[in-house]
Order: C-alpha cells, then sequence, then structure tokens
C-alpha cells in the first residue's frame, strides 16, 4: 500500500517539469511573451517563508486572473512568471511591489554579470534557449531532489517549510476534508517517526515513536493539489478531528503501541473531549506512561488555563507530556518546568546553524535550563541539524537524518546477521 | 471543540433535597461534603470537565456507601454513610491536584481557609437547614452562573460548513459603521494629553449579528482567527481612505502578523508611511507565539518605519508562564478579568512585577477594565495606563466636563 502511494507521487508532475512543457508548448508561438524568473530561493531564509512566497506570487494575481500570465512555483522556491509582453507595465508594477517587500534582503541590491541577482527579465522570442535551458537545468537538478521533498511530506503534521505547492485550503475545501476524514479509516495514513538518542559510536536507540497522519497522503486522497497547511487557522481547525480519528485508531488497538513508547499530537480540546476519556478509560494504567501527549505552544497559550487544567488531569493518569512547535526564539520565553511539560520539542531550521556566537550560546544555556534529556531537537533532515544540536548539549533527535540513520544500522545488523549464517554453514 | 450540555433542569438538586430529607427522617448518621466549584475559573457546568471532576469520587461511591451529585451549576454534593474520612480526603485531595493553579486554592493554600469545600452533619437540624437552603436556591435558579471561558452560552458554536458562508459574507458586508474607536487612557498626565492613543477595531458582536446571526463566533479559536484575518484587510482598506490629518490622537490597529505581509497593508502603508510615528499596530500573543522569529522581524520592520508595536492579549496568568520581554515590544496590554486574583493586601505575583519592572511601567497598558476595581489593582501594581468599557465612561464624563 505504501509502495504503491510512492508510485503514484513520482508520476505527478512537477512545476518544473510544467514550465520546461509550456516552453516547449510556446516554441512556435515565441512572438509577443515575456519571462521573469524571480530568484527567491537566494534570499535571506527568513525571507522565504511560505506566506512571503505566496504573498509575492499575489502580486500577479490579476494578470494570471485574466490569462495574460502563467505563474509556476519552482521546486527550489522560485517564482517564474510567463506574460504577455503587452501588460509588461503590469508585471514591473507587480515586480517594483514584491522587491519593495523584500526590501531588506542584501540581495537585491546584488548584481551579477550585469543582471539583478533577484529577478531576471526575459524576452521570449530573443532568449527563448536560454530559458529552455534554465527550465531544462532545474528539471534536471531536482529529480533526485524531489525523492527528498516527497520524504519529507513524510514529517509530522508541520507547516512544509518548502515552496506552497497547490491552491491554498478554502473553508469549502476544509468542510469537505473534515468530513471525510470523520468517516474514513485513516489505518492507511498513520506513519511513525522515530525519537533517538545516539550511544557513543553514532547507533540511534529507539526512545519512542511519534505516530501521525502523513499530511501528502491525507491530501492527494481525498483534496489533491490544495495545500492544507497554507493558513495555521485552518489547519489547526483540522488537526482537531485528524487527532480524534487517530486517537480512535489507536484505542484497543495494540499493533501501534506494542512495541514501545509512543507520542501523539493532541490538540487540548481533544485531551478533555469524550473521545479522550473513553480512549484513557481502556487503557490500562500501567500503559499509559508510554504515552506521551505532544501539545502545541500556541493551542496551549490559547486558553491558558484550560490547557492547565488539562495538563494536570493528564499527568495525574500518568501519561506525558510535550510541548510541540518551539524554536530557538521561543526558547527564550519559556520555562518548561514552570509549563509543566517533561519535554520540550525543539524545531531544527538551517537558520540556527547560522545563528552568532552569542546567541548560539545563549541557547545553549537556555536548553541547559530546560533540562538536556527534556529537549528533543526535531526536523533534523540532514548531519548539519544533528551536529548542531549535539554541540549544544542535546541529546534527543527526531527527523529524517535520524530515520536514514535507523535504516542505515538495521540493513548493517542485517548484513551481519546473513554474514554469521554464512560463517556458521561454512564452519 | 469542548461540548457544552446542562443537565436536566435542577434535577439533582430535587433529588438531592429528597436523600436528604429521608436521611433526616430516619436518622442515619451521614454527613456531606459540599465541593464548591462554581467557585473556580474553570467551568465546571462543561463536559467532559464535569465528569473528569467526578472521577475521583468512583472509588467511594462504588460501594454504596457514599453517593455523588452533579448539580446544575458544576457544584458536587457527596452524601456519605458509612466512609473513613481518609477516603475522602484522598479524592478531595485528587480533585485539588486538578486545579491546583485556581487562584482560590492557592489563596486557601496561603491562608489555610478552605473555601473549596463545605461539610455538613446531616444528624444537626442546624447543618441539614443550611444545605436545604442551599439547594432551593439552586434549584430556583437563583445562583449566578460563573460566566462561560470563551463564547455565548445562548448560541451555538460555529460550524466548519457554515463558515465559507460566514467569509463571503464579511467580504462584502457593510462594516465601516462599525467601527470603534477605544481610548487608551494614562493617568498621569490631565486634560488633553490622557489619551494615550485610540484603538480602532470592529465591534464583533453586531458584526456576528450581520454574517452569522445565531453562531457564536468566539466559541472556535482557530475560525475565529481565520475570519479576523480577513476581517483585518477590510479594515485596512476602510482605514487606508481615512484622513489620518484629521486626527489628533494615536491610531492603534489589531492585526494578524500574516496580514503585515499582505498587499492590503503594503497599500495601507504606503497612504500613511508619513504618519506612522501616529500609528501603533496591535499583535496578539497567540499569534505572536505561532512564530516568535516572524513577529521579530516584523517587528524589525515596523519600527525602522516609525511605528510602534504592541502585543494584546497577555494575561497575567500567561506572564507566570512566559516572559515576554526578549519580543522587545513598545507597549503590552495586560487583560484585565476576574479571573486576576484579588490580593489581601496588594502584593504582586513576582513574575508580573518582574516583568513589569523588565518593561518599564510606561509600556504596560491595562485592558478590559469594566470596574474600579480593575484600576484599583492596576494601580497597585504602579500601571497608569487603562482601556476598558469602565474607562469608556470616564473619558466621555470628563469630555462633557470640557475637561477632554
Amino acid at each position: 500500500m505504501i509502495g504503491a502511494t510512492a508510485e503514484a507521487r513520482r508520476a505527478m508532475p512537477s512545476q518544473d517539469q510544467l514550465l520546461l512543457d509550456y516552453l516547449r508548448h510556446l516554441e512556435s508561438h515565441q512572438e509577443g511573451r515575456g519571462a521573469i524568473h524571480l530568484r527567491l530561493s537566494k534570499l535571506q531564509a527568513f525571507n522565504r517563508r511560505e506566506h512571503h512566497i505566496r504573498a509575492a506570487a499575489e502580486a500577479f494575481d490579476n494578470l494570471v486572473a485574466s490569462r495574460d500570465g502563467q505563474l509556476f512555483f519552482l521546486d527550489n522556491g522560485d517564482l517564474l512568471l510567463i506574460y504577455a509582453l503587452d501588460r509588461h507595465g503590469g508585471v514591473e508594477t507587480a515586480v517594483q511591489s514584491v522587491r519593495y517587500f523584500f526590501g531588506d534582503d542584501p540581495l537585491l541590491g546584488e548584481f551579477q554579470g550585469g543582471r539583478h541577482a533577484f529577478c531576471r527579465w526575459y524576452d521570449i522570442a530573443s532568449q527563448f534557449e536560454e530559458l529552455v535551458g534554465l527550465a531544462q537545468g532545474l528539471v534536471d537538478r531536482s529529480g533526485p531532489e524531489r525523492e527528498e521533498t516527497r520524504a519529507v511530506g513524510t514529517r509530522p503534521h508541520s507547516l512544509q517549510r518548502r515552496t506552497p505547492y497547490g491552491k491554498p485550503l478554502t473553508p469549502g475545501v476544509l468542510a469537505r476534508l473534515k468530513a471525510a476524514v470523520e468517516r474514513t479509516d485513516l489505518a492507511n495514513m498513520i506513519r511513525r517517526q522515530y525519537v533517538c538518542s545516539l550511544d557513543g559510536n553514532g547507533m540511534p536507540a529507539p526512545i519512542f515513536s511519534e505516530l501521525f497522519v502523513s499530511i501528502p497522503d491525507l491530501t492527494e486522497t481525498f483534496v489533491p493539489r490544495v495545500n492544507i497547511t497554507a493558513n495555521r487557522w485552518l489547519f489547526r481547525h483540522l488537526t482537531e478531528s485528524l487527532d480524534r480519528r487517530v486517537l480512535s485508531l489507536i484505542r484497543g488497538n495494540d499493533q501501534f503501541t506494542i512495541s514501545g513508547d509512543v507520542s501523539l499530537d493532541l490538540n487540548v480540546t481533544t485531551l478533555l473531549s469524550t473521545d479522550f476519556l473513553a480512549f484513557d478509560e481502556d487503557m490500562p494504567a500501567f500503559r499509559r506512561g508510554a504515552l506521551l501527549l505532544e501539545i502545541n505552544i500556541v493551542d496551549a497559550f490559547a486558553d491558558l488555563r484550560t490547557f492547565l487544567f488539562a495538563r494536570n488531569f493528564a499527568r495525574q493518569r500518568g501519561y506525558r507530556i510535550c510541548i510541540d512547535g518551539v524554536t530557538g526564539e521561543t526558547m527564550t520565553l519559556l520555562d518548561r518546568e514552570r509549563l509543566g511539560a517533561d519535554f520540550l520539542k525543539l524545531r531544527w531550521s538551517p537558520g540556527l546553524a547560522k545563528l552568532p556566537g552569542d546567541r548560539c550560546r545563549q541557547l545553549g544555556a537556555l536548553i541547559g535550563r530546560a533540562g538536556v534529556s527534556h529537549v528533543i531537537l526535531c526536523a533534523c533532515e540532514d548531519r548539519q541539524a544533528f551536529e548542531f544540536g549535539q554541540s549544544l548539549g542535546i541529546r534527543y533527535f527526531q527527523g529524517r537524518h535520524i530515520e536514514n540513520l535507523i535504516a542505515e544500522d538495521n540493513r548493517r545488523r542485517e548484513l551481519l546477521r546473513v554474514k554469521l549464517r554464512l560463517r556458521n554453514r561454512r564452519g | 471543540m469542548p461540548e457544552f450540555s446542562v443537565p436536566s433542569l435542577q434535577q439533582e438538586e430535587h433529588l438531592l433535597r429528597d436523600h436528604v430529607q429521608r436521611l433526616a427522617r430516619t436518622g442515619e448518621s451521614a454527613w456531606a461534603i459540599y465541593v464548591h466549584l462554581s467557585r473556580l475559573r474553570i467551568d465546571a457546568r462543561r463536559e467532559p470537565v464535569r465528569t473528569v471532576a467526578a472521577r475521583p469520587f468512583d472509588l467511594v461511591t462504588r460501594d454504596r456507601n457514599a453517593t455523588l451529585y452533579m448539580l446544575s451549576n458544576g457544584d458536587l454534593v457527596l452524601v456519605c454513610l458509612d466512609l473513613r474520612i481518609e477516603d475522602v480526603d484522598s479524592a478531595l485531595d485528587t480533585l485539588r491536584s486538578l486545579v491546583i493553579d485556581d487562584p482560590l486554592i492557592v489563596e486557601d493554600q496561603q491562608t489555610g481557609d478552605d473555601r473549596f469545600t463545605s461539610w455538613f452533619d446531616l444528624s444537626d437540624c442546624g447543618d441539614i437547614d443550611e444545605l436545604e437552603d442551599k439547594l432551593s436556591r439552586l434549584a430556583d435558579g437563583a445562583a449566578p452562573a460563573l460566566p462561560m471561558k470563551r463564547g455565548q452560552p445562548d448560541r451555538t458554536p460555529l460550524k466548519t460548513e457554515e463558515l465559507g458562508e460566514v467569509e463571503r459574507r464579511l467580504l462584502d458586508v457593510r462594516v465601516a459603521d462599525l467601527i470603534r474607536r477605544q481610548p487608551t487612557v494614562d493617568v498621569h498626565f490631565p486634560g488633553r494629553q490622557t489619551i494615550l492613543f485610540r484603538e480602532h477595531y470592529v465591534a464583533m458582536a453586531e458584526l456576528a449579528r450581520r454574517v452569522a446571526p445565531g453562531a457564536d463566533l468566539l466559541a472556535n479559536q482557530w475560525l475565529f482567527e481565520y475570519l479576523t484575518e480577513i476581517l483585518d484587510r477590510r479594515l485596512l482598506a476602510i482605514l487606508g481612505r481615512t484622513d489620518f490629518e484629521a486626527t489628533e490622537d494615536p491610531i492603534s490597529l489589531n492585526l494578524h502578523l500574516s496580514t503585515l505581509w499582505s498587499p492590503d497593508f503594503q497599500a495601507f502603508h504606503q497612504r500613511v508611511r508619513s504618519m506612522a510615528e501616529g500609528l501603533i499596530v496591535e499583535i496578539r500573543l497567540v499569534d505572536a507565539l505561532s512564530d516568535v522569529a516572524e513577529f521579530g522581524r516584523a517587528r524589525e520592520w515596523l519600527s525602522k518605519r516609525g511605528y510602534r508595536v504592541l502585543i494584546d492579549g497577555v494575561s497575567p496568568l500567561a506572564t507566570q508562564f512566559l516572559d515576554i520581554s526578549p519580543l522587545k515590544p513598545h507597549f503590552v496590554k495586560l487583560q484585565w478579568s476576574r479571573d486576576v486574583p484579588t490580593q489581601r493586601p496588594a502584593a504582586p505575583t513576582p513574575e508580573l512585577a518582574a516583568l513589569l519592572n523588565r518593561l518599564g511601567h510606561d509600556r504596560i497598558v491595562l485592558s478590559h477594565v469594566d470596574s474600579e476595581e480593575a484600576i484599583r489593582w492596576g494601580l497597585a501594581f504602579g500601571i497608569h495606563q487603562f482601556q476598558g468599557f469602565f474607562v469608556d465612561r470616564l473619558v466621555d464624563a470628563m469630555s462633557i466636563k470640557g475637561l477632554i
């Protein structure tokens, strides 16, 4: 089942590919068209958030709506607009406002080879081959990366940091999706990601695993081509239905919890719902300690008093609490012990590695204050994330890099077993 | 979403009264413990808070030596026949630990009082009378209902299926006449300088009547945020047309972080940038927490251009768990509510006092001031800037007298 889904996913064309196809189609209609390439991928990391990209794209809304422009959200985060030259004035105005937006970014003042580093204009008739070369290069480069993008989608439900793929979720679609989620068996969409410590040899030792619904699977099954994480409020509303479904799936179904400690994302309202009470009643007392409840910090502070009551209730029953959605910046505001959380999930982002020395030391001190065995560094996509965490004394990690390490470790063990078998056979 | 259900009308009160009267007649030795959950800030009428609160007593009621009654106002009454005090104490302790953060419980721990439970000897006529009296008042609905934590009980929560239609109406409906201007006053300054700024906001109750009659927009936090995000844009469009030169006092606007990156704000900024010093952007704490780095960037962007940034919706309770001073706001709105414990004598909680000192009292505004009590509380903390309906009345009175 998982294999089939991966197949389906590979079959979907990327915007890079769509661009290439579109250009090929334009080969016989090159006159009267221009293109503008906005290299958002070269901006500073903090300027490349989802809503920045969307805001930039919105500047071209009119053009796209009147079919005078075709906008491509490239895999690397850039925007490319192909437009009718007689609308050049409107495009220039739109680009001006986008430039103004990112005005603080150093890239805006840079030039490369006499051209602006941030935006590149093309006249299709005279620069057709150049543009095709650009598009082809993007497709070639992003091939293997696309596999990674797919894998990235197996992260627990969190706002995707990559380019938005798809139309933003609307209330109507949300209602349909919510109804579908509430009546469908989501068992096939449940994924597991391990939180590990690493032993002296760098081998991962699982502490617990997080169970979550795969957002790409959910999207592709019910609302293909819609970006359901685009609006944080609508997404949070959806998670209230998602977490109840996960609860009911896990309740009385040992297959998920039999292999060790497990964590679930829960909203405070779900924690105080009859669904959770029923779940709790089915849970033998000795098993509760094996369950970690992850609550998002925004949810906790949206109604702090209710959160405190829910937290007290959960801890009294023997569950442990993890506060999710914490970034390096949020750490400066929090006190883990006061919040009554057993764990904090600190989210990795490449920006953390670029922190100046004093900020880094400050973060290290904050982690120490929270307790190094109470902080989990999640979204560790690569070795850099892991090394950064280690340098600050963090002991627990979660993310794609960790999954890779586990896979490698499993392969190594398998290999050893095979070798042992071979040796025994010969001897 | 929390389900709100009211038990069958005062049936439990009647049953309990009957039980007590039967015990009085038979002369069986019995006692009752009245648990005053309704005095707490959590709404114990709500399911499943009700069930969770009753759970600790499962053990003692199991053997029929005690009966638990769950009253319509959230209170619990345990009628005990043949029980050891230790068993009851254990159940009460478990219940207390659930609500350990409640101001009443905290205060009682400090003073040694117990306003959480009342004990009645059901072989004593005086005690029986007192208990019956209490129950009759409840049965007659005379007991004051605790205000709902969120939303209005006489409306149904907004459903997801309704959201699309409400959004469509929100984009269309007339809003300009619903804009209110609520002043923040600084009591250190007399007369004209009293007014620090005026918050321009849309009257939500009236707006709700226009776009979603009968629905409670506040019941679901996330849908509310989504709708007010849309409302931001309408407010910006309307205010962008205002002639700010004519306005004397600085203006504040409550906006979402995400709105600041929208073309609507850009357009607004183009129009008002020369008067940025007279503009304060209010961002709610919950919004800032959803992306603290983004808040930091927004703060930089805005203050470089002359705007001031205010963090709204900070409850005194939140300050015990969060230090917001690293966010470096120009102003903080501390939200008053009757939740806020009245201290005897007025002595600030350590965290709150520390925060006020770190930020500086000039940056603090006490909002939602609905009574003189709120002002007195604020003054005791060194706060001198206030906003709220009670303040509005004062300002009106001063205007009439020509003092403002």
